[in-house]
């Protein structure tokens, strides 16, 4: 339902993204990998509209997204940019309800259910706590899980997050994916993620999306995807696969 | 992301008392005026009352909540601490309109004072906001923007004011912003357009709240940011116009207001919108009440506008610590344009500029109109002495009032690590005339010795402020710019104060301000020339530091250089060239900023040829400025200083829209 086609995106008749068809559905969660500058933000972007494609389509529930009006869209589809705003003096309640816009719009009365909505999102992603702090003022990973609340708050059906976990130590990475995963799996939101880490990826997706000079290399169930000759094709250098000593599932390590 | 370790981590303060408390001074201000009236019994005080003191304080109330509503808005689409009507350049836009429209098409005034108030200041708002866009709307550029658009209009309004003083002296008094009334029928006319225009802007609530979480979060969340900021924009932009069309110009209000409503606690967009206005209605009513306190018999001639920049200057200045908070964060400083090779200046080209350069002061000395018929000629022979005893102190005076300003501006620029500074643009030309400005008042003869004293005192008492007060500390460009604004508002508010009152100096001062070279004599440019050459020589010899300093501390360190004496020297020798400089050809002139510009346009990247070519570039601009002043609108002449600004202007504006 929600898919690119023949994607091409070019900045400046620099190519950023070359021929990429894919779909997603609903209660997946997909991860998006490649070396660094080889267009997994751009395809986000794109997908969520905020840059338009030179060619092919990015299409939603069968419409071209850009013939979407801008908020039945944020209905439908929520972005966490990588690099997210300053956001002042807003308090955490405040930045999610804003999650509510596309709900209520510019006049429209912030309904019982809006406020439910809200803190549903807060218990979610365990920042019920904190509601009544200043954004600005909470540490990387508090601040990227309240993000991901106003997310949740949108309510819609997909989540689109470039590089959620960048910022964030070990045990916040693991909190955030099993967070996002939980709102694939359980609430059946499709999640396309990007994300640095391969082991992560590996572990938390369902399936993967790797790309490579702007090209689509893989798209693949993501147990498939811990193959030493494809890691080498996808990063450019030679890793080695070994088993986890505990679960039942293999680790990349460059070697 | 920039958020000071001093934020709360929870909403504290309420702006509520520190209003009320404002408020009530203003009514008490205005009991004090109002009082007399009340107490006597002749009908005329009634009358008085009635249609002068009440009407006057309502125009006050609404117009600073009018300003202060039309600057958060700006400060919250522009994410901008130090947008407002006044510093973008809306305020002055809007005044020049009005100006022009009543000199050259009075017919046009047929139409409203408030229709050609907002041609102007939507022509001004766009030209600002253009460019801000091409630039992301990074906040430096903005304001920087605004200064100059203001400057400029600020500059053709004296112009006008100038060649047409007879019919203009009501309007400089109103330019300057008179809040006297006569009749309730100003209130009457403002009060529902500005109803509308706060009630359309709180309609915009919502959708500005999702802008404080980034354009890119606002857009994925439905809004449509571009035509959202366009109409926040609008809004502000009418309500600035309506209150300059009402009353004149007045500064800060828009700026100060908003400020003091955050500072007290208030955090919400909405809460802002309605605080700043409250707070702008309580400070322009507190500041006339004060005004009309102190000014007795006068107060219907003493512009609120300038003493609103006289409290607003110094206020802002204090503000600036607290704002930090609210600071965006500038992008990564911009890569270079790297040149594709190292600097290929041969002789060849050095001499190509010379020549060039004598050619302009040839055409300067030589060409000009004939007397009676106003045709252009070489002068004959036998009257050339006469003719170049009258022209070579003017082309002197100008030759090194723009070398020493550009000189100076390659030492700031590098100083700063700030690519926009200036003598102008910090504020330093500005401290020059204040202190000529004092000299004229304390000294009964203002000797050429004292006044040059009295302006190189000036200009160092402005860098001495600008380093100790903390804006030097890491050069914050938007800091430093702030601090130039501030100053060079508050000289111009008591220039204008001083021109309302009558006072027979005001002209002298006036016409030295618009940075005429008509009074230069052969000892005034001569002195001017040689303190200039001097100071270059010092400059020049400098020029390692000024390679190396902008690396920045660790490397001037590290290498060995002793950096608080390598930068008292520089301040001291680049406060005396603006100083100096500007006692030839005014404060207004940009040839400091344009100088350097050109010479790092032409390729001249290392310090010391960036001086020799940026001075002989900014003596070029002066001395062609000069030339076309005195002929151009032959038989009137221009001052030089704002003639440059006006060639000057655009000329900037291209080289921050290419950036």
């Amino acid at each position: 339902m929600f898919s690119v086609s023949k994607l091409d995106v070019a900045i400046a008749g620099t190519p950023l993204l070359q021929d990429i068809s894919a779909a997603f559905a609903p209660g997946e969660m997909i991860g998006l990998i490649g070396h660094n500058g080889s267009g997994k933000s751009t395809l986000v972007k794109v997908l969520a509209h905020q840059i338009a494609p030179s060619g092919g389509s990015v299409t939603y529930g069968g419409r071209p997204v850009a013939a979407i009006d801008p908020r039945a869209f944020a209905k439908e589809v929520a972005y966490l940019p990588q690099h997210s705003g300053d956001t002042g003096q807003m308090t955490v309640r405040e930045l999610v309800a804003c999650g509510r816009y596309p709900w209520h719009g510019a006049l429209g009365r912030f309904s019982e259910e809006d406020a439910r909505a809200v803190e549903e999102a807060m218990a979610r992603t365990h920042v019920d706590g904190l509601s009544g702090r200043i954004v600005g003022t909470m540490s990387g990973g508090e601040r990227q899980r309240v993000w991901l609340a106003m997310l949740v708050a949108q309510n819609s059906r997909f989540l689109l997050l470039d590089e959620p976990t960048s910022a964030l130590d070990i045990a916040h990475q693991v909190e955030v994916l099993t967070l996002v995963r939980a709102l694939a799996h359980d609430s059946g939101l499709g999640v396309i993620v990007v994300l640095h880490d391969v082991n992560m990826a590996a572990r938390f997706c369902d399936r993967i999306l790797a790309l490579k000079g702007g090209r689509l290399l893989i798209d693949a169930a993501s147990d498939t995807i811990m193959n030493r000759a494809l890691l080498k094709e996808i990063y450019g250098v030679s890793m080695g696969i070994t088993r986890h000593p505990e679960l039942d599932m293999p680790l990349a390590y460059v070697g | 992301m920039s958020v000071s370790v001093s934020l709360p981590p929870f909403p504290s303060r309420h702006p509520a008392p520190f209003a009320a408390l404002l408020l009530a001074l203003a009514g008490w201000l205005a009991w004090l005026t109002m009082a007399p009236l009340l107490a006597a019994s002749e009908p005329v005080d009634t009358l008085l009352l009635m249609n002068s003191a009440l009407p006057r304080l309502a125009v006050a109330l609404l117009a600073g909540a009018a300003l202060g509503l039309s600057g958060a808005l700006f400060q919250f689409v522009l994410k901008n601490p130090l947008a407002s009507p006044a510093t973008l350049g809306v305020s002055a836009g809007a005044n020049l309109a009005l100006v022009v429209a009543m000199l050259f098409a009075p017919a046009l005034m047929g139409l409203g004072r408030d229709v050609v108030a907002l041609i102007g200041s939507g022509i001004a708002a766009a030209v600002v906001l253009r460019l801000g866009a091409r630039r992301d709307f990074s906040p430096f550029v903005l304001i920087l923007a605004g200064l100059i658009v203001s400057l400029w209009c600020g500059a053709l309004a004296a112009i006008l004011i100038l060649m047409n003083d007879r019919y203009l002296a009501g309007l400089f008094i109103w330019g300057a912003g008179s809040l006297s009334q006569q009749s309730w029928q100003p209130v009457l006319s403002l009060a529902p357009k500005l109803l509308v225009a706060a009630v359309l802007a709180g309609l915009m609530l919502r959708p500005l709240t999702l802008l404080e979480a980034g354009d890119v979060t606002a857009s994925s969340l439905g809004a449509r940011v571009p035509r959202l900021r366009f109409m926040a924009v609008a809004i502000a932009v009418v309500l600035a116009a309506l209150v300059t069309s009402t009353v004149g110009v007045i500064g800060f209000i828009g700026l100060v207001a908003p400020a003091i409503a955050r500072l007290t606690g208030a955090r919400r967009p909405g809460a802002i919108l309605l605080w700043s206005g409250v707070f702008g209605a309580g400070l322009l009513s507190a500041t006339d009440g004060l005004v009309q306190w102190m000014a007795g018999g006068m107060k219907d001639f003493l512009p609120t506008g300038a003493v609103t920049a006289v409290i607003g200057a110094p206020l802002l200045l204090a503000l600036l610590g607290g704002l930090k908070a609210r600071h965006r964060p500038l992008p990564a400083a911009r890569p270079q344009r790297m040149a594709a090779s190292v600097e290929r200046w041969d002789r060849g080209r050095w001499v190509v500029l010379a020549l060039g350069f004598l050619l302009l002061l040839a055409l300067a000395l030589f060409v000009g109109r004939a007397p009676l018929t106003g045709g252009w000629s070489l002068p004959p022979f036998p009257v050339l002495d006469d003719i170049l005893a009258l022209r070579l102190p003017r082309v002197v005076a100008a030759l090194s009032a723009g070398a020493m300003l550009a000189v100076a501006g390659v030492i700031l620029q590098r100083l700063t690590g700030n690519e926009l500074a200036s003598p102008e643009v910090l504020g330093i030309s500005a401290g020059a005339t204040v202190g000529v400005t004092v000299l004229l008042f304390v000294a009964a003869v203002p000797t050429l010795p004292l006044q040059l004293l009295a302006a190189s005192l000036g200009s160092l008492a402005v860098l001495a402020a600008i380093f100790t007060l903390g804006f030097g500390k890491r050069f914050e460009p938007e800091r430093l710019l702030m601090a130039g604004v501030a100053l060079s508002a508050l000289v111009d508010a008591i220039c204008g104060v001083i021109a309302v009152n009558g006072d027979p100096r005001a002209m002298i001062l006036l016409r030295w301000m618009s940075g005429s070279t008509y009074s230069a004599d052969l000892p005034l440019s001569l002195t001017v020339l040689g303190s200039g050459l001097g100071l270059a020589v010092a400059a020049l010899a400098m020029r390692r530091w000024l390679d190396i300093l902008p690396l920045g501390t660790e490397t001037a360190s590290g290498v060995g250089i002793h950096l608080g004496r390598a930068r008292l020297l520089l301040f001291l020798v680049a406060g005396i060239l603006s100083g100096a400089a500007t006692l030839a050809a005014g404060p207004l002139s940009f040839a400091g900023l344009m100088g350097p510009h050109i010479a790092r346009e032409l390729g001249l990247k290392r310090a010391g040829s960036q001086i020799v070519g940026g001075a002989l570039a900014g003596a070029g601009i002066l001395v062609l400025a000069d030339w076309a002043g005195r002929n151009l609108a032959f038989p009137y002449e221009m001052p030089a200083g704002l003639v440059a600004a006006l060639i000057g202007t655009p000329l900037l504006l291209a080289l921050i829209r290419r950036g």
